[in-house]
């Protein structure tokens, strides 16, 4: 195995959920060595998230917190108790970077600010993420993923193109944490601009990162849309849904609306049955004002296939198409397996699973998953030791639960 | 511009549509020199209008098109014909005065164009080429080409996106090429990184599809642990309850609320005026109120829609509970906070005049101005490219302008 880039970069990540501790486990892969500090017995809440084997909730099963922590070590430390300052000023004397992503209240409330960990670190890098940043009007705003997700601006075109009465069907927010991921991928680019300045200029700096402008960011041809022809875009329906129904669930890309060219592939790809002979449907103008009649039949025809066979011949037929997969389809595509994209990870406590891995091929120093995520506290004492604390200190530390 | 990360790094940019154009721009407005190869002879469908609104006057759209303008400001704009022999040779050119390289053809296009990391290596030892493509450059289906709206269903979102108990659906956005545009920067910086360090090279082979997978991790998990397909959920969580979309004053107004602990259920019931809810029996509980669910959104529902979303939101806030208005672009445009973050920037365009478009994200103490200008137009740095960075002179541009290799 090759050398990871960030080799060498130790950053100290006081994170919860998701957005902070995402942002510092794409560095870890990446080689860094991430230290998480976690509330002793409680730890990050991403361990209560689950999903858990057999529904049973337990810290050390999180599917969430598995995932977003491995090639990490995970440090118990109560910030909340001033007599953790002491050993947490230690570690950010060997920090590069610090990313935390807490209410900005509650790092105003703690003392803890970029400027009083420059005095113990002057080049040092600091990231915080928050939901709306940290200054401003709504700084100090209450959020979650739903709410940052329609104040980001994407919630009020979801789902796109797909609603007939706008009075009855709500703008929606997508699935699982996308907000979170979202914030968690510009502030890991952000922190690599930082790092890269760092290493080229020798100085540090602090990054403030908005979730709800992370998500926003997603909105660029929305805001031109406004700005250059006056429109305001919303989910309603563009004409005829994505998603056709086939023999075992949902296909996209075959319906009346395509170019000339693509309707007579998918002609012949449906075995140019009679009803397509009709000239009337020869150009798009006047498929798409009878695409009304034109699209059940193609709906019909598609029942009597599967989403794989619909696939196969619409690639080899040369159309743009593509199965609508479910979980249990992503898990069997051959695609993802011969890019081995699936990682097997064990963990004693939790079991083994294949977890969502590394969306991109390196030539050299390839990111890789090197260690499963850490239990709660498991190398708080090795961390300790590595900062020269003595054994009765680790061990008063121990007694007044600091640690 | 003084002191800007990448100040003094070249970008030689073959990509296009959304995705590597994003890219580019993160490194641009902070200071990379970008230059766009492009081409007249294949326009890039985002400058021929796909999306992002174009303002009105006669053909060709190429400079109006606000989707192209907002992706692609900061950068310098060259056109060269790649299917033709000598347009290769420039571009390569190109490539060894860059220290970057981005593109977003399929493999074979790549070949033809002369852009894959086997060719470029060979002019150029320690390049570095960033290549994103819907589902990676190895495997059986490397060739398969789709947009966002491809991806994001080979990777499972739809099947799990839509109202509860309904049929599939996408999310907004242009979901996911606007998120893979910012992993796509993040690779080009560590790359960049690696080889300020190193000195070396490399090739880095992106899949978009993948990196949507990456984003509903719970999702993937929970049908390794439990076997358990996800479907869409609309709005709901199964931790937090009041957790929805209401109706609220005005034509297709809506505000977002989610309550998810015992104090804010407390503040909730107390800061709407409605108290009695709290005393209710089919309400007393986390899971009397999940129980109904439906009952309980009626409920709050009758409230929201007598007043503004941003009452309900200043309502909430006051008191801690989560709430804030699904915005609009027109909303998001005038949003104080992002104002206050700089998000809008104005430029002047060519043809298209004063006009509105998205900065770009975080604030960095270390350099508080991002290198802000406009979208270039095509052709515009021909002689920038072509003369002083290659060398060529004014006649011999000339010459391969009449013959259409810059073009």
């Amino acid at each position: 195995m090759s050398d990871g880039i960030l080799d060498g970069v130790r950053i100290v990540e006081w994170g919860e959920f998701v957005s902070g501790p995402w942002t510092s486990r794409l560095l870890a892969d990446m080689g860094a060595d991430v230290i998480k500090i976690e509330q002793p017995r409680l730890g990050d809440s991403a361990r209560r998230a689950g999903p858990f084997p057999g529904d049973i909730p337990d810290p050390e099963k999180s599917g969430l917190f598995l995932y977003l922590n491995w090639n990490k070590r995970s440090m118990s430390l109560d910030l909340n108790r001033p007599e953790s300052r002491a050993v947490f000023d230690k570690l950010v004397l060997t920090a590069d970077v610090f990313i935390e992503n807490h209410p900005p209240s509650y790092l105003r409330d703690l003392g803890i600010s970029y400027e009083s960990l420059q005095r113990i670190n002057p080049e040092l890098l600091m990231v915080s993420l928050s939901p709306f940043g940290q200054t401003g009007p709504h700084s100090d705003y209450a959020a979650s993923e739903l709410i940052l997700f329609h104040a980001g601006g994407i919630g009020y075109e979801t789902p796109i193109g797909e609603v007939t009465d706008r009075v009855h069907q709500q703008p929606l927010k997508g699935p699982g944490y996308q907000s979170y991921f979202m914030a968690g991928w510009v502030a890991a680019l952000s922190t690599f601009v930082g790092l890269f300045h760092k290493q080229v200029n020798g100085v540090g700096q602090y990054i403030d990162i908005s979730e709800q402008e992370a998500i926003a960011s997603t909105q660029r041809p929305n805001v031109t849309r406004y700005s250059y022809a006056e429109e305001v875009y919303h989910r309603e329906a563009a004409g005829g849904a994505r998603f056709k129904p086939c023999k075992d669930g949902y296909f996209a890309g075959f319906g009346a609306l395509g170019n000339d060219g693509m309707w007579q592939k998918l002609c012949a790809v449906m075995g140019n049955p009679e009803w397509t002979k009709n000239q009337s449907y020869d150009n798009q103008a006047s498929r798409r004002e009878k695409a009304g009649e034109i699209d059940p039949k193609i709906a019909e025809w598609m029942m009597d296939y599967t989403k794989a066979e619909l696939f196969e011949m619409g690639q080899q037929g040369g159309l743009s198409c593509f199965p609508v997969n479910t979980v249990e389809d992503v898990y069997a595509t051959e695609q993802y397996r011969y890019r081995g994209f699936f990682q097997e990870i064990e963990h004693p406590i939790a079991g083994s699973y294949a977890y969502p891995g590394i969306p991109f091929h390196f030539s050299s120093n390839q990111p890789s998953i090197r260690v499963r995520a850490p239990f709660l506290g498991e190398h708080t004492l090795e961390i300790l030791g590595e900062l020269g604390l003595s054994e009765q200190e680790i061990k008063a530390l121990q007694s007044a639960e600091i640690i | 511009m003084a002191g800007l990360p990448f100040d003094g790094i070249r970008v030689a940019d073959f990509g296009w549509v959304i995705t590597a154009p994003l890219a580019t721009l993160w490194l641009a407005t902070l200071g990379a020199e970008v230059i766009k190869i492009e081409s007249k002879t294949h326009p890039d469908v985002i400058r021929a209008g796909m999306h992002g609104g174009i303002v009105p006057g006669p053909e060709p759209t190429w400079h109006r098109c606000g989707g192209f303008n907002s992706l692609n400001y900061s950068k310098y704009s060259c056109c060269l014909d790649l299917n033709q022999e000598e347009a290769r040779t420039i571009g390569h050119e190109i490539v060894k005065k860059s220290d970057i390289v981005i593109e977003a053809f399929t493999t074979p296009i790549a070949k033809r164009f002369g852009l894959t990391y086997e060719q470029l290596k060979e002019i150029k030892p320690d390049v570095i080429l960033v290549s994103c493509s819907s589902l990676g450059k190895t495997g059986p289906l490397q060739n398969v080409t789709g947009f966002g709206p491809a991806n994001q269903a080979f990777a499972g979102l739809p099947s799990m996106t839509g109202y509860e108990g309904g049929t599939p659906m996408s999310m907004g956005g242009t979901w996911p090429d606007y998120i893979c545009g910012v992993i796509m920067g993040y690779l080009a910086v560590s790359a960049l990184y690696h080889r300020a360090k190193t000195g070396e090279g490399m090739h880095i082979d992106f899949s978009m599809a993948e990196a949507v997978m990456n984003m509903v991790p719970g999702q993937l998990l929970d049908f390794q642990m439990n076997g358990r397909v996800a479907v869409p959920m609309g709005n709901s969580d199964k931790t937090a309850v009041p957790h929805e979309v209401y109706p609220c004053l005005g034509e297709d107004k809506w505000v977002a609320i989610a309550v998810h602990d015992e104090v804010q259920w407390h503040a909730f019931c107390t800061a709407s005026g409605h108290s009695e809810w709290l005393t209710d029996s089919r309400f007393a509980t986390f899971e009397a109120r999940m129980n109904n669910r439906k009952e309980l959104d009626a409920l709050v529902a009758s409230w929201t829609a007598t007043k503004t979303a941003s009452e309900i939101t200043e309502t909430l806030q006051n008191v801690g509970v989560p709430a804030f208005p699904s915005v609009d672009s027109e909303e998001l445009v005038n949003d104080p906070q992002l104002q206050h973050r700089s998000q809008f920037i104005e430029l002047e365009q060519y043809e298209a005049g004063l006009r509105t478009h998205l900065g770009m994200q975080g604030v960095f103490g270390g350099f508080p101005e991002r290198n802000y200008f406009a979208t270039p137009i095509y052709d515009q740095d021909n002689y920038r490219v072509f003369q002083d960075l290659v060398g060529l002179s004014g006649e011999q541009i000339e010459a391969l302008v009449a013959q259409g290799v810059i073009n």
